[in-house]
């Protein structure tokens, strides 16, 4: 079920079936996590999509080769269940600024909004965009809200928002057209700490509500990480 | 303590940055699954023949400038060059010839400064035993939400290893080529959407002539001249720079080294490096043509 694409002699792309799913995520997951495992000093850099997974090698590959290990590696893959995996949960003081007008639109009222944002589970599918931001799988679909048409200039660092059918923690300032309703006072990416970022490829998300008066207990903190059977 | 003597640092100061003045190496190939860009020079053949000529490490990090160029105080005797787009430069109020691929001996609290480029669009001022700045995953180009600044501002310094022996030059000067003016054509593979596209793009794409818009940096080059409105969806994808997007509006965008690691848009073409430093290189409004290899 998966395929080869040869983008250059160097790089190449394994694909699998047009969708979002978390079956796709966690065989995707596997099969990068063998791969760079096969490719110790070849394989430079191993990017993730919903459905397909970049490989940027040193040297020059054959795509056909890549294809055959893959699928050897999928065929000893032993499902989603056996994937080690953890849960992190993310303080967010609901607060954000788009909160009441996403309310009026939503006919939700903010309790609503914010329980529907804290009960479910997410899925981090990759990372994207910016250095350290979650592509996460989950949002209730009552909560989809088209994107901004005119971006913002700066959306703050940690800024917790609703772009379209995705959820998503901004980790850096930066321009950005979601829709902001809350914000989260762990961090998200530091460059100067090895690894740089706390969550991998198919972990598991949670989002808790704080008080405004609790950010100061997680500032710069990292979440707990919990073993997720 | 020779060590000491031949280190002692010096400073380079930025007096006016001119514009997109950054510090650039080869950037960053790891750490790509937690999107962090590749960042790094975006013409390195230039970058490399900097370091070539100064016999630096051939990663050492040199500045990075686009049109207009910077305005430098450097603290501290060294020796320099300049690569890439071709570059007038006043040394000390006084004009001198264009000065690319030459070794500049600089003499404390020279200041140089860049005129307007004159082919190309990036220039790399190389300086002997490379910048001294802190490594950020593994490299010394600055990249925002990476690195504290993301470009260079008035006022910023960044260090060197003072020069207190001579150079060794190899006495023949590196001929400047600019081989970027007289490219009519870059050559380019089916990137893993191209499949999908309708005959009718296909077609424009291969007779069609094309150019890059001034609205460059270092993410990405927009092309001038649309292609036909689409409808092709992806889900998020990655990226890599060399791949030509194409937007629901016909809009076809070269992503470059700054460009994020993922993306929603087809990507229909990719060009490789060796094309890629031409291309970056060229002047809004040159025309060329993509071959489709």
């Amino acid at each position: 079920m998966i395929e080869i694409f040869q983008i250059a002699p160097h790089i190449v792309e394994v694909q699998w079936p047009k969708e979002i799913s978390t079956e796709i995520l966690y065989q995707k997951a596997h099969v990068k996590k063998k791969l760079i495992e096969h490719y110790p000093h070849t394989l430079l850099r191993a990017v993730s999509g919903f459905h397909n997974l970049g490989l940027f090698f040193a040297e020059p590959q054959n795509s056909k080769e890549i294809l055959t290990i893959s699928r050897n590696i999928l065929s000893n893959y032993a499902g989603e269940s056996k994937m080690e995996k953890h849960l992190w949960k993310i303080p967010v003081c609901y607060n954000g600024k788009d909160l009441e007008k996403l309310s009026e639109w939503k006919n939700l009222s903010i309790i609503e909004i914010i329980r529907l944002h804290s009960s479910v589970s997410y899925h981090i599918h990759f990372y994207g965009f910016l250095p350290g931001f979650l592509y996460l799988g989950g949002l209730d679909e009552k909560l989809a809200t088209a994107r901004k048409t005119n971006p913002e200039r700066e959306i703050k660092a940690g800024s917790v928002a609703i772009g379209g059918r995705q959820t998503g923690i901004y980790p850096s300032t930066s321009p950005g057209g979601w829709h902001v309703i809350g914000q989260t006072p762990i961090t998200m990416f530091d460059p100067t700490r090895s690894p740089a970022v706390w969550g991998n490829e198919g972990d598991i998300i949670e989002f808790f509500p704080i008080e405004f008066n609790e950010m100061a207990l997680y500032e710069g903190k990292i979440p707990e990480k919990i073993k997720y059977a | 303590m020779k060590g000491k003597y031949l280190k002692k640092s010096s400073m380079l100061e930025i007096l006016d940055p001119g514009l997109y003045c950054s510090l650039q190496d080869e950037g960053r190939v790891a750490q790509g699954d937690i999107a962090v860009p590749f960042s790094g020079a975006m013409d390195r053949q230039s970058l490399h023949l900097a370091n070539h000529i100064l016999q630096n490490d051939l990663n050492a990090s040199c500045l990075e400038f686009a049109s207009p160029g910077p305005t430098l105080k450097f603290h501290y005797s060294t020796t320099i060059t300049i690569t890439g787009a071709k570059a007038f430069l006043v040394l000390n109020g006084k004009s001198i010839a264009p000065a690319n691929n030459a070794i500049l001996s600089l003499k404390p609290d020279d200041v140089i400064k860049i005129k307007t480029l004159e082919s190309g669009s990036w220039a790399y001022l190389g300086i002997v035993g490379g910048f001294d700045s802190e490594k950020v995953l593994g490299s010394q180009s600055l990249s925002p939400g990476i690195t504290v600044l993301s470009g260079l501002l008035k006022g910023n310094t960044i260090n060197y290893s003072s020069q207190d022996f001579l150079f060794s030059a190899s006495s023949s000067r590196v001929k400047p080529a600019f081989p970027w003016e007289k490219v009519k054509v870059l050559k380019v593979r089916k990137g893993p959407e191209f499949s999908l596209l309708p005959e009718e793009i296909i077609r424009k794409l291969r007779t069609d002539s094309f150019s890059f818009t001034s609205e460059r940096n270092r993410m990405a080059a927009p092309i001038h001249e649309l292609l036909p409105a689409n409808r092709l969806e992806i889900l998020t994808s990655p990226i890599f720079p060399g791949m030509v997007q194409l937007t629901p509006g016909g809009k076809m965008i070269l992503l470059l080294m700054e460009a994020q690691i993922t993306g929603g848009y087809p990507r229909i073409l990719f060009m490789e490096e060796p094309q890629r430093n031409l291309a970056v290189q060229m002047k809004p409004g040159q025309k060329f043509m993509f071959e489709i290899v």
